[in-house]
């Protein structure tokens, strides 16, 4: 259970209203893809992604891109929950898709600046550091049943 | 993993845009810094104020871009522009070298704030790897 005061409470979903899903979403794969191109490796099947153009504009990386930041969305709405809400998303990373899940730090580092780009001076020092601590929360409960 | 002559070009050409109000930008991302991970605070107790709009913090971040601006110019050899740096690091400051990224997350968040599309995928890659050769270079003497 992990314990949030109301401030970060407030900073993530209000910030969350105003994130348009989809963009925010295929952004964030994108640079994911671009700046740390080994995670190319679990997308094997989605056509040209060879250089960072290719990427941008591949249409399979922008809607995988809205179906991560989906789950994003639904972290937050189990925020009080969270180990528990992901299990099965979990092990679905762990035992199917087999992913690194370093790589889950590299996305949220690629979310945590597409945020601010997109906000600006509205992602203010405080706002960042409840959403990198959102950040930790859903890496720790997408980890959590790797064995 | 090295820097691509595509890549010094996007960070010198960002440095640039961003020199004018680099003191503001890197007092920010210090401050960031300190409140997005505030185990950072530790190497800063001697500072009286630690709060996010400590002149002090935003004093000390103006001055490690610089230093960073000093990096740029010399992009061609970090290693021979920072080594009295490198050596402050390892003999006197001690900073563990785990922070570093933690800074260089914060300067690159700072960055995407202040120049929005601006700071493009591309320009994300080549600063990152800038940032991770700054690094290196800063814990290269420290054993």
């Amino acid at each position: 259970m992990v314990h949030w005061t109301d401030h970060e409470r407030h900073a993530i979903t209000t910030l969350w209203a105003k994130v348009n899903v989809e963009e925010v979403g295929a952004q964030a794969l994108v640079r994911l893809l671009v700046v740390y191109p080994w995670t190319q490796r679990y997308f094997a099947s989605f056509g040209n992604i060879s250089n960072a153009a290719a990427i941008a504009g591949n249409a399979k990386v922008h809607a995988h891109g809205k179906t991560v930041l989906k789950s994003v969305g639904d972290a937050i709405a189990h925020m009080d929950d969270l180990s528990h809400a992901f299990t099965k998303l979990s092990k679905f990373h762990s035992e199917t898709l087999h992913v690194d899940p370093d790589n889950f730090k590299h996305f949220g580092d690629c979310l945590s600046i597409v945020l601010a780009a997109t906000f600006g001076t509205a992602y203010t020092p405080d706002v960042h550091a409840a959403w990198q601590k959102m950040i930790a929360v859903i890496i720790s409960a997408l980890s959590k049943q790797y064995h | 993993m090295t820097l691509s002559a595509h890549d010094k070009e996007l960070v010198a050409k960002t440095w640039t845009k961003i020199a004018p109000k680099a003191a503001q930008i890197g007092g920010e991302a210090l401050g960031r810094l300190i409140a997005v991970f505030p185990q950072t605070k530790t190497y800063f107790s001697h500072f009286a104020d630690l709060s996010a709009s400590s002149p002090q913090i935003k004093a000390h971040g103006a001055k490690v871009l610089g230093a960073i601006g000093q990096a740029v110019s010399g992009i061609d050899n970090v290693s021979a522009s920072l080594s009295k740096l490198s050596e402050l690091h390892a003999y006197n400051l001690r900073v563990d070298p785990a922070n570093f990224k933690l800074l260089a997350h914060t300067l690159l968040v700072t960055l995407s704030a202040y120049l929005g599309a601006e700071f493009t995928p591309e320009v994300h890659l080549a600063w990152d790897k800038f940032l991770a050769l700054v690094a290196t270079v800063l814990s290269e003497k420290y054993r």
